[in-house]
């Protein structure tokens, strides 16, 4: 009687079921398919198999594309004897005419097996993982499932791509980018004209771990002759010479006829004669000319020639941008004298399986977030935080510029993003090494600049820049940022730690350029006024740098003094890399903003980000001959004219507060204080007060750790002039002298506030 | 989604029609029949229609309300009471920009289009219907008066049959030998309806029958908008009698509809009236023993020998006259098979639920859902049977 069933031809089991999750599984089996008795049958020296039949339910108008699946459908349940429950039964069909070429979701067949169920996307691994959280019902009801939705021509559950074979058995990897061997299949781009196949040239990259050839190129007719020669000098070096690359020869070979095939072929060719004349027949490809091209002489081929078969399908295939499905076999070419100018029948084959190199669009893709932009982000300073940040973009398909003089140091690598590998390099090549190692058929990623990040700072930068991202810790270069005249439409923003790391601190600029960093940092700090959690950071700093009469606010990490862990560093890397990548996908914004992301360790290790967000200033330069330009944090001139408006045909006046830089030359107007109630004033002078005076500044000095305080005066000239009166001349010198008495002594800003104009004066 | 859903409600209907196109899925009920005692399952012989709705409806926020659930279309075939009680109590009426949290928090079911037939300008013969005719009219006055607002979201009407009433002229009507394929302000590309039922000579007699002008209709399902054939047909036939199915029948074929369009064709129809005889011949049963042909003509049109029947109604024993009755069961058994005659009451029962018919469209005809897969880790759920009930423990003798 003809076989039916695969399982006829199993011995039975005749050993002891010494698992007993085994026998507890078998009986729920039983009681599943309401059978008293199930058979146990040999599969392997380590598994069982168990064949039984299940339930399919038909759609009602018939099975669609009329697929022979039956209301009855026997399989075999294969059980690793031991190894089960960590390691998730299989299942295969019984039928030896189960129709598995139109159905996807099988796997290959295996040493004349009959082909299994693919249950889980992911492999074997991940349906051991699967079956961790199911029982054998579970198991049995997907299968029956599956079943149903071959039935029902539902079993792509891809929509409208094409499912791609499941392989499984593999023996090594090969790595190309799909897109690059498509186009060539798609412009039918052979080595000769009106050929069939292109000459691939791979690089063997074995590792202790696994076997894998690299694509390294498609090469030309006219390069043939050129690669073999570079092959062979490759050879000739010595294994132990650290430039060594084996290299060796592949083919890829594709059908003529665009004719889709939509059939699945569960078994694989395993020799040469069963290849070309089978499998490449039933997918319409003439393998002639390439097995004259193997057989060439002086064709260069070594033993082992990966081969790899495009075959074209009906759909897009999942997961892949062409209608394209690829196969990557290995054939072992063997001289044999009895075929002189043919390929051994014999010769055999097996399969490899395909890994896509990582592309920056597939970074993106992973990450779920696409930076690759038209122009470079220039990172300046690739530290601890700059470089993970740096890291964390280039992963979302960013293209930086990254300047950073120092080079990466033995203890650098306790908090750096790059590895040991790069002690003694420059972290800024470093880092553009490690974007080539990411992506290895890229053209530049990472554009190094190792030198100060200072010298880029020219109007041309916008030419290349898009953003500039300042993570150098450096109070040097955010003067000279402040300061530089970059060209249009650069946004800036400056990340940096404080509060002994603690705090990490990114200041967005607003658009234009306004507010600038030093706006917001100003305008942060005169929030510490009515901000409890701002102010108690600043007067910690204060304290810290109590040495300095005003303090600085923002460590680096460069030293091996700082004591600062690599987590913390990471999370704020993490949280600005993430506020970073929102930004760039948001228009520019008019405000500028600032995030404080703050990491506690009590009563747990934790973090969370404020907000803080600020209008544009008001931008006036001085109006006597010098440098110096004020800006006056949003609302605050308004004010002014308001106070003059009232106070009006009688002048008044008060006390300005804020910051000044005299590196920049730049004053910072954050807020007023009121003329003091001892004040005095009539139509053509104003004496301000100081009733109370000392004590409000006193607080506000206090309350923002010393970074705001008394900076000049204001008074308004109702009347006019649009000028400074002798009166006024006469107070600026007075201060002036008493100014130079101070350590860092303020320059004496004065303002004055007409109906006609706001006009500072500073000297 | 693209699936039909039949409730087990007694002697009465209760339907969710689900479609998905460009990604949006548009909700379509046919009538209700929400009894308050299946309310939070209070009692457990009855299926909690209103929470599997509540779980199934698209949501939306509404008048700055969040998570309002809404249908994109309610279909009332008729005003009895077993295909409108629950309406007054679970769907909101009035102004959709009057909807505020409160009628959230009672889990009133905003209705944007209703569908109903010229009968909702006559005679209500119950509180729920009469409630749902002041809506309708609220609706029609809107569109009559030509309001700006009239196309709101909770305004939308569609009037399906012509009565000839002038009041209604104007207003857009849907009529029998109508394909539809626009729902809520949304034309679907693989989901339409066939208007059968009711005629204008039906409506316009002098004693109108409301189960004779039920509104009869067809569900299609395409799998995909270019394809030649249907992938589901369900037919909706409300009380529809058989002098109504006659004319169903001689109409559809007469105009060609049933070649040209497979009007008459079905996978699933919900047996009208709730397995009464009515279907097949006047009452008394015993009085007219032998089924009309035509509404034998009118089964024979299911498409496959797979076809199934649901009756909407109680659990049916040899006992039961209409509705419903056992002699039409018999009737409907003699063309389907048993095994595709289907009980809403008793066909799917989890302890003494009964539990609602699912039907999911597959390219090869409309399907029960897949067997559910479990998991190897559990915790019993709020609705397991022993949590409701008394288990008895003590210290008494050891057997």
């Amino acid at each position: 009687m003809e076989q039916v069933l695969y399982s006829e031809c199993l011995q039975p089991f005749e050993g002891q079921l010494t698992n007993p999750a085994l026998r507890e599984t078998i009986d729920q089996m039983k009681a599943f398919v309401a059978v008293p008795t199930l058979t146990l049958l040999n599969w392997s020296d380590s598994e069982i198999a168990v064949p039984l039949v299940l339930e399919v339910a038909l759609p009602p108008l018939g099975n669609v594309d009329g697929v022979d699946i039956r209301e009855k459908e026997p399989v075999v349940v294969v059980f690793s004897t031991s190894g089960y429950p960590r390691i998730a039964p299989k299942v295969f069909t019984d039928r030896l005419d189960f129709p598995d070429s139109v159905s996807p979701h099988m796997f290959l067949r295996n040493d004349g097996r009959p082909p299994g169920f693919c249950l889980v996307r992911g492999g074997l691994s991940a349906a051991n993982e699967w079956y961790s959280n199911k029982r054998i019902s579970d198991v049995l009801i997907r299968v029956s499932n599956w079943l149903r939705d071959a039935a029902c021509g539902e079993l792509a559950l891809n929509g409208d791509s094409f499912d791609p074979l499941r392989l499984t058995s593999y023996e090594g990897t090969v790595t190309y980018d799909y897109d690059q061997l498509a186009k060539i299949v798609r412009q039918s781009s052979s080595l000769y004209l009106n050929g069939n196949f292109a000459r691939l040239q791979f690089e063997l990259k074995n590792t202790k771990d696994s076997f894998n050839r690299t694509l390294i190129q498609v090469v030309p007719l006219d390069k043939l002759e050129a690669e073999q020669a570079h092959e062979a000098e490759e050879g000739r070096k010595s294994k132990d010479d650290p430039t060594r690359k084996v290299l060796c020869r592949g083919l890829l070979i594709w059908s003529e006829s665009d004719t889709p095939i939509d059939r699945y072929n569960v078994e694989l060719p395993k020799d040469w004669d069963t290849f070309k004349n089978e499998f490449c027949g039933q997918h319409l490809i003439d393998a002639e000319a390439l097995e004259q091209e193997l057989c060439r002489p002086q064709s260069g081929f070594y033993v082992y020639v990966p081969i790899i078969v495009a075959i074209k399908r009906p759909k897009t295939v999942f997961g892949f941008s062409d209608a394209i499905e690829f196969i990557n076999f290995e054939l072992e070419q063997k001289e044999d004298p009895d075929y002189p100018d043919r390929m051994d029948p014999g010769a055999p084959l097996s399969y490899s399986s395909h890994v896509q190199p990582l592309t920056p669009a597939k970074a993106a893709a992973i990450s779920g977030f696409n930076y690759m932009q038209e122009k470079e982000t220039l990172i300046a300073g690739a530290g601890a935080l700059g470089s993970k940040i740096a890291l964390h973009l280039i992963k979302c398909g960013a293209r930086l510029l990254i300047a950073d003089d120092d080079w990466l140091l033995p203890h650098n690598l306790v908090r750096h993003g790059l590895n040991a590998a790069y002690t003694f390099h420059y972290k800024a090549k470093a880092m553009a090494r490690e974007a080539i190692r990411l992506f290895p058929n890229e053209t530049v990623r990472v554009t190094p600049f190792a030198a100060k990040a200072d010298i880029l700072l020219q109007k041309d930068l916008g030419e290349v820049c898009s953003r500039i991202l300042d993570f150098t810790a450096s109070g040097s270069f955010q003067n000279e940022l402040i300061k530089a005249d970059i060209g249009e439409g650069i946004e800036v923003a400056r990340g940096y730690l404080s509060d002994t790391g603690q705090l990490g601190i990114l200041l967005v600029e607003g658009a234009g350029r306004n507010p600038r960093i030093d706006d917001l940092q100003a305008q942060l700090y005169h929030h510490a006024i009515q901000d409890t959690q701002v102010s108690a950071w600043l007067r910690r700093e204060s304290e810290l740098n109590s040495k300095t009469d005003l303090v600085t606010v923002g460590v680096g990490c460069h030293s091996d003094t700082t004591v600062l862990s690599d987590d913390i560093i990471s999370v704020h890397a993490g949280i600005m890399s993430g506020l970073v990548k929102s930004a760039s996908q948001a228009p520019p914004s008019k405000e500028g903003m600032v995030y404080l992301n703050q990491v506690s360790q009590e009563p747990f290790f934790q973090s969370a980000t404020a907000r803080h967000t600020f209008l544009p200033v008001d931008v006036m330069a001085s109006q006597n001959p010098s440098d110096w330009e004020i800006r006056f944090s949003s609302g605050i001139v308004d004010l002014l004219k308001a106070q003059m408006r009232q106070a009006s045909p009688n002048e008044t006046g008060g006390v300005l507060i804020g910051c000044a830089n005299f590196k920049t030359k730049t004053i910072h107007v954050t807020g007023l204080v009121d003329a003091p109630p001892d004040s005095k004033a009539d139509r053509c002078c104003f004496f301000r007060g100081k009733e109370g005076l000392a004590q409000t500044v006193q607080h506000i000095t206090e309350a923002t750790g010393g970074q705001i305080g008394y900076i000049g005066e204001w008074h308004s000239h109702p009347k006019g002039p649009d000028a400074m009166s002798g009166t006024d001349t006469e107070t600026v010198t007075r201060f002036k002298k008493t100014y130079q008495q101070e350590v860092t002594p303020l320059p004496v800003f004065l303002l004055i506030v007409t109906p006609r104009a706001v006009l500072p004066f500073v000297f | 989604m693209n699936q039909v859903t039949h409730f087990p409600v007694g002697n009465g209907d209760t339907s969710l029609i689900q479609t998905t196109d460009s990604a949006y899925t548009t909700n379509i009920i046919v009538d209700c029949n929400i009894r308050n005692e299946s309310l939070g399952s209070k009692d457990p012989a009855m299926y909690d229609v209103k929470a599997h709705l509540l779980r199934s409806l698209n949501r939306k926020t509404v008048n700055g309300i969040t998570n309002v659930p809404y249908a994109d279309v309610f279909i009332l075939t008729h005003g009895d009471e077993d295909h409108v009680r629950g309406f007054e109590q679970h769907f909101y009426q009035g102004d959709p920009r009057l909807y505020s949290q409160r009628n959230k928090d009672a889990g009133e079911i905003i209705n944007e289009t209703m569908w109903f037939s010229p009968m909702v300008m006559g005679k209500a013969n119950n509180e729920d219907e009469r409630v749902f005719n002041k809506e309708a009219r609220r609706r029609i006055n809107l569109h009559r008066l030509n309001s700006p607002d009239r196309d709101l979201p909770g305004n939308r009407i569609a009037i399906i049959g012509y009565d000839g009433n002038e009041k209604l002229d104007g207003l857009r009507h849907y009529v029998p030998g109508q394909i539809v394929s626009r729902f809520n302000n949304r034309e679907l590309s693989t989901f339409s309806i066939f208007i059968h039922s009711p005629y204008q000579q039906g409506l316009t007699e002098d004693e109108v029958d409301k189960n004779g002008v039920s509104i009869v209709f067809q569900a299609r399902y395409k799998i995909n908008p270019f394809s030649s054939t249907f992938s589901a047909l369900f037919m909706f036939a409300g009380d529809a009698n058989h002098e109504a199915i006659a004319e169903i029948l001689d109409k559809t074929i007469r105009h060609g509809n049933a070649t040209r369009h497979q009007a008459l064709a079905w996978d699933v129809l919900v047996a009208p009236h709730h397995c009464s005889w009515t279907f097949f011949n006047f009452c008394e049963q015993e009085d007219h023993p032998i089924p009309e042909k035509t509404s034998i003509a009118f089964l024979r049109q299911r498409r496959t020998e797979n076809a199934h029947v649901i009756a909407s109604c109680k659990p049916i024993s040899p006992y039961d006259k209409n509705p419903p009755h056992y002699a039409a069961k018999v009737e409907y058994v003699k063309v389907v098979g048993e095994k595709n005659f289907f009980n809403l009451a008793t066909a799917i029962m989890r302890g003494q639920t009964p539990q609602p018919i699912i039907y999911q469209v597959t390219a090869g005809g409309p399907m029960k859902p897949k067997a559910p897969e479990g998991t190897a880790k559990v915790a019993g759920a709020a609705g397991l049977s022993t949590i409701n009930s008394i288990p008895g423990y003590g210290a008494g003798p050891v057997q």
